[in-house]
């Protein structure tokens, strides 16, 4: 049932991916000798053989993630235990804050969700401001911004309600979690190493979630798992 | 990796323009007074755009005194006028934003301490906690000037510069950070300070908030009997009983994410000792985090958490020893002897 993205080296750097072929081929061997499918990320949400996540309510690293459900902006439901077997991150999302304009702005962040994606990554941007706060979005308005910005994340999810922000502790955006093919938390926290607004420090700062991703999709620990996210804090109604 | 939102959908365009039409260098470089981020048009941040043309943070120079005496403290702050409904950050943020910071061009011979942060108040949106402040901050900064440099300057005043940068958030309108120059300059002076000479009013209020290291005060994690699961005590033990009606009303720690601010701490007395007492102070850990093996942070007592503190004390469960044996005597006050 799960579809390892295994890596055919160790990875000594951080800093960069593996060559499109590499990441394909690897997709391709996955994809061959499927027991039962997975899910697409497009499809409304199918009866999947995963295991029962339901009682779970935080977002512990190293234990199962908590399960949710959220409509995108097209108005199909995602949940998030049908995309059991692959690599799933979650980044909490406003893009009205200077945290997120500095990924944004200079293209680092949809680079990231194109690349990722394209190796079978999950990726779910998530917006958790409630209706009359500063970063909320309706259906219509996310998808302009995601045309806008030439955003490629698998979903971007609407959490107007905060119930699945509040679930993950999401405190900022950025805020990102990564979550493995088993369906447990494997990071929790910072995009990256350098608390500032600055595009200019991406450069120079640790990629914490790249390397978690990198990880996971390599098979082995991620380190660190855990990291201060930074940011505005997440627009929760009152 | 290039992007060209003008090739976005029509709505986007008359932000593009906007885009165009304002590119800024980049963040670090301008000395524009308001916010240096990418914050137009598609890319988000409206309050950026609106606020341009009023700053949501002033900062300036206020010193002690006007002149400056070699090989003698000066008190030098940075004032952060803060607009209405905004708030910046104290040293620990909390659970979002980012503390301002100031960062001196300093000449040979001239050493600074700092900054010295006044104690903060709690911002809650939600479930989610921030310390900062509000309407007006001065961060305070201790300034030397080496007799040797001095004699360079035979003549010239010492002029310092430094680059102060922000962050300002609203709960409603999101955040803004920004950025300014401040400039400042002293004659020398010659002969002693003068002892009696008034702080400006600027620097009365600061010194009123700032934590205070020699107040006899022991802090002390409490092992046994075992707090509750994901919690932490503390002894607080003070050296005399203090006024009637007056406790302890908050604690902020220093530690990023150790403990959870969106549950404040709660003290309950327990015991009076001689001429003392001793208060016991509850704080909830973060989920998943581990109980710290030493806590610094700045205490409140007071009367009610309405009203200006009676005393802010600067406590540390493993203060750096100071030569003369006092709880934090490394961490020297930016303040004068009290004669």
């Amino acid at each position: 049932m799960t579809i390892p993205m295994q890596s055919t080296q160790t990875r000594t750097s951080p800093k960069r991916s593996f060559g499109r072929a590499a990441g394909l081929a690897a997709l391709a061997l996955g994809f061959v000798g499927l027991a039962c499918s997975a899910t697409t990320e497009t499809t409304a949400s199918e009866a999947v053989d995963s295991e029962p996540a339901a009682t779970v309510t935080h977002a512990t690293v190293g234990e199962l993630a908590p399960d949710f459900q959220l409509p995108d902006a097209h108005g199909t439901n995602h949940r998030l235990s049908n995309f059991r077997g692959r690599t799933v991150v979650l980044e909490w999302h406003n893009h009205d804050c200077p945290f997120v304009v500095k990924f944004y702005s200079v293209g680092a962040m949809q680079a990231m969700q194109r690349e990722f994606t394209e190796r079978g990554v999950v990726w779910l941007t998530i917006n958790s401001s409630s209706p009359g706060t500063q970063g909320y979005v309706t259906a219509e308005g996310a998808r302009e911004l995601t045309t806008a910005r030439e955003a490629a994340p698998t979903a971007l999810l609407l959490d107007p309600d905060g119930i699945v922000g509040r679930m993950y502790d999401a405190r900022t955006t950025p805020h990102m979690f990564v979550i493995d093919p088993a369906g447990r938390v494997v990071y929790d926290g910072a995009i990256d190493s350098i608390r500032s607004s600055n595009p200019q420090d991406i450069e120079r700062a640790e990629p914490y979630l790249r390397n978690a991703v990198e990880a996971v999709l390599a098979g082995s620990a991620v380190e660190p798992s855990k990291t201060r996210p930074y940011g505005c804090s997440v627009k929760y109604a009152n | 990796m290039a992007l060209s939102p003008c090739t976005a959908a029509p709505w986007a365009l008359l932000a593009c323009l906007a885009l165009g039409a304002s590119q800024e260098s980049p963040s670090g470089t301008t000395a524009s007074e308001v916010s240096s981020a990418r914050g137009d048009g598609v890319w988000g941040n409206p309050a950026a755009q609106d606020l341009r043309a009023a700053p949501l943070v002033r900062a300036r120079p206020v010193a002690a005194a006007e002149e400056i005496h070699p090989g003698e403290p000066l008190l030098l702050g940075v004032r952060l006028e803060i607009a209405p409904d905004w708030h910046v950050y104290w040293e620990n943020p909390g659970d979002s934003g980012m503390p301002p910071r100031v960062d001196w061009e300093l000449p040979d011979g001239v050493e600074i301490e700092g900054p010295f942060w006044p104690y903060p108040r709690r911002y809650a949106a939600g479930p989610l906690v921030s310390l900062g402040y509000s309407r007006a901050v001065t961060l305070g900064f201790r300034l030397r000037l080496s007799p040797e440099a001095a004699a360079g300057l035979e003549g010239v005043r010492l002029t310092l510069a430094a680059k102060v940068s922000w962050l300002a958030c609203h709960d409603e309108k999101g955040c803004v950070p920004g950025e300014s120059q401040v400039r400042w300059s002293a004659a020398l002076g010659r002969g002693a300070v003068d002892p009696a000479a008034e702080l400006p009013p600027e620097l009365v209020e600061w010194e009123r908030g700032l934590p205070r290291g020699d107040h006899g005060w022991e802090f002390a994690l409490e092992g046994d009997p075992a707090p509750a699961r994901g919690e932490l005590n503390l002894l607080l033990r003070a050296p005399k009983a203090l006024a009637e009606g007056e406790r302890p009303l908050d604690f902020f720690p220093r530690e990023e994410g150790r403990f959870q601010l969106a549950s404040p701490p709660r003290f309950e007395p327990i015991a009076v000792d001689g001429p003392g007492e001793v208060w016991r102070m509850r704080m909830r850990l973060e989920r998943g985090v581990e109980a710290p093996e030493r806590v610094s942070g700045v205490l409140l007592i007071g009367v009610a958490p309405g009203q200006p503190p009676t005393a802010v004390l600067d406590l540390d469960t493993h203060p750096p020893a100071g030569a003369d044996g006092t709880p934090n005597g490394d961490r020297e006050s930016p303040l004068p002897e009290k004669p």
